[in-house]
């Protein structure tokens, strides 16, 4: 093609340089990648991804097939990117080639930026073309919220290429209008933005490309795309029809396109071939002759496959003295040496005719574009007259408009898009006045009789050269090769051959690839039908998809109030949940094993401090609120006497473990729960679930409270000491605070704080609660106050090996989804004398089986073994097959023993302590000793002291 | 948090650097807060001793004599009172419960951060489900949703707009860098005059 | 991905709820096969299933849904006392 002198909607005064396969090109601003490649003379624009044959642009628009592009961003590339409808800008650089439809992404992250928006509104019109547009301004002046999203670089659609004019204007003067009243009137109006994926219940993705200018995007820090997540009342399809190929040989040829696109490229872009044939089946096709022959391009024919035309446009043609080679059909084409169509041969009633062409326009008719109504499964039905798909009943508060509607013409289309939008409207109650409609000014036209022409039949019979998607290099012969191994549902013959499997889900082959199925097999098209269409619509980068959701916008990274106060001792910090605790805090030239050697030993030896405030902390509270947790607790919670706490644990229906944690009872009707962290909110839903549902009747009032208190444990044979020192007020000797009591008083002149004796070390040990921010208060005084009792803090991971010594467990780490209390070692406490939830189950016989996965104690026989989680346990390491006994839930290097020991489940392990089993670590194995959990002082004496 | 504001140090930094005259984010007033539940028979008692005729509907907010009371669920009320005023609050409300209710204070559960200027839609649509149209979200409504992936209260307090969010504390710096991202981003849109809702202006088209 | 409308809040993107299967009562008694149907089993039908979802980032509120799990349409969602919602 050629760039006319004159003409198009492109500035030829503002140049634009960029770079195609490493060519420096010249287009101009309003130019796509795709028309500036054609304006600068690039028609082989790459080879196709298995056969190696050059390619070129096909259409101006959606229907795009082959000229896909992987153009570079700042810092990043961009895979398949579709040439038809990138605007071009200043700098662009695009790579073509054999990768073209393959696409590859760079190492690396990408630091583009890219938005997510959420929309609301009452008509959602997807497509500005004359029904879209209809549509929305009808609905705008009925005081609606509209949206309009179009995927295309401007408004407009079918009217940009046709001459049509409307109200009184021309086409593309009316669109222009149209849009600015749009605008002025408050609707969003987005270009260059796709509909991608239809959401239940009328909802829509739209992704965005804002960026069009790179200049801009990265001066003013707007994003490269948006995903905008848009909900509506009323949804009205306006998508438009794409038009559809014709099957024939070497009809993949640079030079080949649809009479759509050839009207485009010359209308908008002002792009011409030197000669232009046309081959239509239908009327419409003749434009794109008339079109070339009125701005002065050879025509050397119109091949059509019908007997002469009646129509309007055919008529035209023959009184403009154009050639009309009626009956007749392009059978076959040839190409110069780089691959560019040269000739077709013309097929007709007298022979056949090579005639010289460098541009062919071909149409096989139009077809409704329905992938957003097949999403959701909408239903269609084949219209013969088409010969393609068309809606059957549009879902639930959705209206199909226009072309997509089989609305073929602009008159029908204009009067269909205010229809739907009437309908939308009083859907949503809106009632709209009058019955106005914009009208095209030109008189309906005549149409000759249609028919349908899916392929040409190759005269050579070798139709391994006869394309049906371009994009897969599918070929007739595939479909042969298909239908030939059996295959006949046209889902297997899609996988089979991988037609309509490319970046554009086939949307130019798919009706061709079911109706050539169905000739081959003999079956009616409507039976055979077409592949369905699945979200999203369009290829999104995964970019987009994950938007601004990066690095500490990805997950929330809890931190407590204490945070900055581990942060001043040195901490390392590990993810738990969603928090982020503290570790460990190692002293200069440490090692992991040494500031945990040194931190447990001084728990054991001293006293420790360590942040538990991410532990969940709940209120109950309320005349039934003992009855409530009798029910959920698997122990007598409901006989814990006020200023007392129990450890307890709930189950599930089934008797699993849910979680386990300390039940304080504050005053009569008053309770505070705590939680371990993974399960704090988990709990609390557990509990208004069984309120809500269960016992609605219940007096009970369940609050989360984990982020009211921060709570640090005081654990370690001289926690005592400190606490007194903290606390001068607080009777602190066992007789008057022993194990399991609570108090409040003021701690560190902290008023009102509660103090726990409770235990997750084995230790004595005290958990101080006060209000969220006045934890570093306590944290502070600790440390100071208790500096010559040997206070050390420390971290998860020596609260981790305290713990596993002394065979505490984490439910969810040391039980599996199935594990009862009796199988984690709790069964002391459940109550004998009351029901609760999981009781029921517990009591079948299968729960208490000896065989289950029970958990145990398990010791390394080799002091440098250690023992990882989740590594399975076998009886013997050479073994094959191997049986699995069970596998360990928690290892720990134990600095009070001395060697690596850790929790096990293993099947039937309470009788099995003593028994060796072998860890399957190392080619050889590890050895282990089945112990009981209990690794550690196993009365108990340290905590009760 | 040592200057006396609720947020770290680097979220007030982070903050102020992204906030410009149509979206600003600030710490908002602190405040002692009390979770009032009450069955229905109790929620009249309530109200009339607060010299309210009935306590707010769902999602709305009402300002009474105890500070703004927030709907929050059927049987919840959230209010946001004085600091240091919970301990007179919770007196005033409890005897009015019987059994039929609790009070409870939840003091430091929730900070308050506060967003203003007429382009706050744009940044809270950013990160916020909600339909926050003029048209349907009107001053004394509050929802509670999401921004991002964590629950936050939201609640309109005047057509500024002025927005208040309550977030729990160990959420804020999540939700500050969100917010503080979409201001970023609010920003380039003005400064580029780019369409993205009926309601900012300038408004103009890009390509 | 649905939009859900929450008896006491109104229309909320599905982001905002969990999900909670079928909604089953408890039976105070029973015998061991049923308790097994009650743990264990669950319709799944392919057409309108009552289930029950809560309001988690919302107003906490559990309530009854009828979906239809081959269209994802959702027929109608109540309040667990069977009131209308108000919103």
């Amino acid at each position: 093609m050629r760039r006319l002198p004159a003409g198009g909607d492109i500035d030829r005064s503002r140049p634009l340089r960029f770079r195609y396969d490493g060519r420096a090109l010249t287009g101009f601003t309003g130019d796509t990648l795709a028309s500036a490649l054609l304006g600068a003379g690039v028609d082989v624009i790459g080879t196709s991804v298995s056969l190696g044959r050059p390619r070129g642009i096909i259409s101006a628009g959606l229907e795009e097939s082959s000229g896909f592009a992987q153009v570079a961003r700042a810092g990043a590339t961009e895979p398949l990117v579709r040439m038809s409808t990138l605007p071009l800008y200043a700098g662009l650089e695009a790579e073509g080639g054999s990768r073209i439809v393959k696409g590859y992404l760079r190492d690396g992250p990408d630091d583009g930026r890219f938005d997510k928006r959420f929309a609301h509104c009452d008509l959602l019109v997807v497509g500005a073309g004359p029904a879209g547009l209809a549509a929305a301004l009808l609905a705008s002046r009925a005081g609606a919220r509209v949206m309009l999203v179009e995927a295309d670089v401007v408004a407009g659609g079918a009217l940009l290429r046709d001459a049509d004019t409307v109200d009184g204007q021309p086409a593309a003067a009316w669109v222009s209008n149209a849009s600015a009243t749009l605008h002025n009137s408050g609707t969003l109006v987005l270009t260059s933005a796709t509909a991608a994926v239809a959401l239940d219940q009328n909802g829509m993705i739209v992704a965005q490309r804002i960026g069009a200018n790179r200049a801009v995007s990265e001066a003013g820090g707007l994003p490269e795309q948006r995903l905008w997540h848009v909900r509506a009342r009323a949804i009205i399809l306006a998508t438009g029809a794409l038009e559809r190929p014709i099957v024939f040989q070497d009809n993949d040829r640079p030079g080949i396109m649809l009479t759509g696109a050839a009207r485009a490229y010359l209308r908008r872009f002002a792009l011409a071939p030197d000669r232009g044939l046309v081959f239509t089946a239908t009327d419409d096709g003749y434009r794109a002759a008339l079109d070339w022959h009125a701005a002065g391009v050879v025509v050397p024919g119109i091949v059509d496959p019908r007997a002469a035309s009646t129509g309007d446009l055919p008529a035209r043609a023959r009184a403009a003295g154009l050639r009309l080679f009626a009956e007749s059909v392009v059978e076959g084409t040839s190409a110069d040496g780089s691959g560019r169509l040269c000739t077709a041969r013309v097929r007709g009633p007298r022979g056949v005719v090579e005639v010289e062409c460098d541009v062919l326009a071909v149409s096989g008719g139009f077809e409704p574009t329905l992938g957003l109504h097949q999403q959701l499964r909408g239903a269609t039905r084949y219209d013969a007259r088409l010969g393609a798909a068309v809606p059957a009943t549009p879902l639930p508060g959705q209206w199909i408009a226009g072309a997509a509607n089989g609305c073929m013409t602009t008159r029908d289309a204009l009067a269909d898009g205010a229809r739907a939008a009437r309908e939308a409207l009083r859907s949503c109650g809106i009632d709209v006045p009058g019955t106005a409609c914009p009208t095209p000014e030109s008189p309906a036209l005549l149409e000759g009789a249609h028919e349908v022409i899916w392929r040409v039949v190759a005269p050579d019979g070798d139709e391994s050269r006869s394309f049906v998607d371009l994009h897969r290099d599918t070929t007739v012969s595939g479909l042969v090769r298909a239908v030939g191994a059996g295959i006949g549902h046209i889902e297997h013959v899609k996988r089979y051959t991988l037609v309509g499997t490319g970046v554009e889900q086939g949307r130019s082959a798919k009706t061709n690839a079911g109706a050539i199925t169905a000739s081959l097999t003999g079956r009616p098209v409507a039976d055979v039908g077409t592949s369905g269409s699945r979200p999203p619509t369009e290829p999104l980068t995964f970019r987009i998809l994950s938007g601004r959701a990066q690095g500490p916008m990805y997950e929330p990274v809890r931190t407590t109030a204490l945070h900055e106060s581990h942060a001043a001792l040195g901490a390392i910090f590990e993810p738990a949940a969603q928090w982020m605790r503290a570790s460990r805090y190692p002293r200069a030239g440490e090692t992991l094993r040494e500031t945990v050697h040194r931190e447990s030993l001084a728990v054991r030896g001293a006293v420790g401090i360590v942040d538990v405030s991410t532990l969940g902390k709940i209120d109950v509270r309320g005349p039934d609120a003992t009855w409530f947790l009798d029910r959920l607790y698997a122990n007598d919670v409901g006989r814990v006497a006020v200023g007392k706490a129990r450890y307890s644990a709930l189950c599930h229906l089934d008797g699993s473990l849910l979680d386990d944690g300390v039940v304080i009872r504050i005053a009569e009707q008053r309770y505070f729960v705590t939680t371990s962290t993974g399960h704090a909110a988990t709990v609390v839903e557990w509990m208004e679930e069984w309120l809500q549902t269960e016992w609605p009747e219940r007096r009970v009032w369940v609050t989360p409270v984990t982020e009211r208190f921060s709570t640090i444990a005081i654990a370690g044979p001289t926690a005592r000491a400190l606490v007194a020192r903290l606390a001068p007020a607080m009777e602190v000797g066992n007789a008057e605070f022993p194990f399991l009591a609570v108090r409040h008083g003021t701690v560190a002149g902290v008023e009102g704080a509660q103090v726990a004796r409770v235990s997750f070390s084995g230790e004595l040990a005290y958990e101080v609660s006060v209000p969220w921010a006045l934890g570093p208060i306590i944290w502070r005084a600790a440390l100071t106050q208790g500096e010559d009792l040997g206070v050390t803090p420390y971290g998860l991971d020596t609260l981790q090996a305290l713990r596993i010594e002394k065979g505490y467990i984490i439910v969810g780490q040391d039980t599996e989804a199935l594990s009862t209390p009796y199988d984690a070692g709790l069964g002391w406490m459940i109550s004998a004398k009351k029901d609760f939830v999981g009781r029921r189950t517990l009591d079948r016989r299968a729960s208490q089986r000896d065989g289950r996965q029970q958990l145990v104690g398990i010791a390394a026989a080799d002091r440098e073994t250690c023992l990882v989680e989740g590594c399975a346990l076998v009886r013997a390491p050479g073994e094959s097959p191997q049986s699995i006994e069970g596998h360990i839930t928690s290892g720990c290097w134990s600095a009070t023993l001395g060697r690596h020991v850790g929790l096990a489940l293993v099947a039937g392990g309470r009788r099995r302590h003593g028994e060796t089993l072998y860890a399957t670590l190392g080619d050889s194995g590890a050895q282990v000793t089945v112990v009981d959990p209990v690794h550690y002082d196993a009365v108990g004496a340290r905590r009760d002291g | 948090m040592a200057d006396g504001s609720p947020l770290a140090a680097h979220l007030g930094a982070l903050i102020s650097k992204a906030s410009f005259d149509d979206a600003r984010l600030t710490p908002g007033a602190r405040v002692d807060l009390l979770s009032v539940r009450a069955r229905r028979s109790a929620v009249q008692r309530v109200a009339t001793a607060l010299g309210q005729e009935s306590l707010p509907p769902p999602n709305a907010c009402r300002a009474t004599i105890l500070g703004d009371c927030f709907w929050l669920r059927p049987d919840e009320w959230l209010f946001a009172t004085v600091p240091g005023g919970a301990e007179a609050a919770m007196k005033t409300v409890e005897p009015h419960l019987l059994d039929d209710g609790a009070v409870i204070d939840v003091s430091g559960s929730r900070i308050i951060l506060e967003l203003t200027g007429p382009r706050t839609r744009d940044v809270l649509s950013s990160c916020c489900p909600l339909d926050l149209d003029p048209s349907v979200f009107e001053p004394g409504r509050c929802a509670q949703s999401i921004i991002g992936k964590v629950s936050v209260l939201l609640h309109l307090v005047d057509a500024t707009p002025r927005w208040h969010l309550f977030v729990p504390p160990s959420y804020v710096d999540y939700v500050v860098r969100w917010l503080a991202d979409g201001i970023e981003g609010a920003r380039a849109e003005q400064e580029n005059a780019l369409a993205t809702t009926p309601h900012s202006s300038p408004v103009r088209m890009l390509p | 991905m649905l939009l859900i409308t929450c008896p006491w809040c109104g229309a909320r993107e599905e982001t905002e709820f969990r999900h909670g299967g079928e909604g089953v009562r408890v039976p105070p008694d029973g015998d061991d096969p049923g308790w097994t149907r009650l743990l264990y089993y669950r319709e799944n039908p392919a057409g309108p299933y009552a289930e029950r979802w809560v309001h988690v980032h919302g107003c906490r509120q559990w309530f009854h849904v009828v979906r239809d799990t081959t269209t994802h349409q959702i027929l109608s969602t109540r309040r667990l006392d069977g009131q209308e919602g108000a919103a």
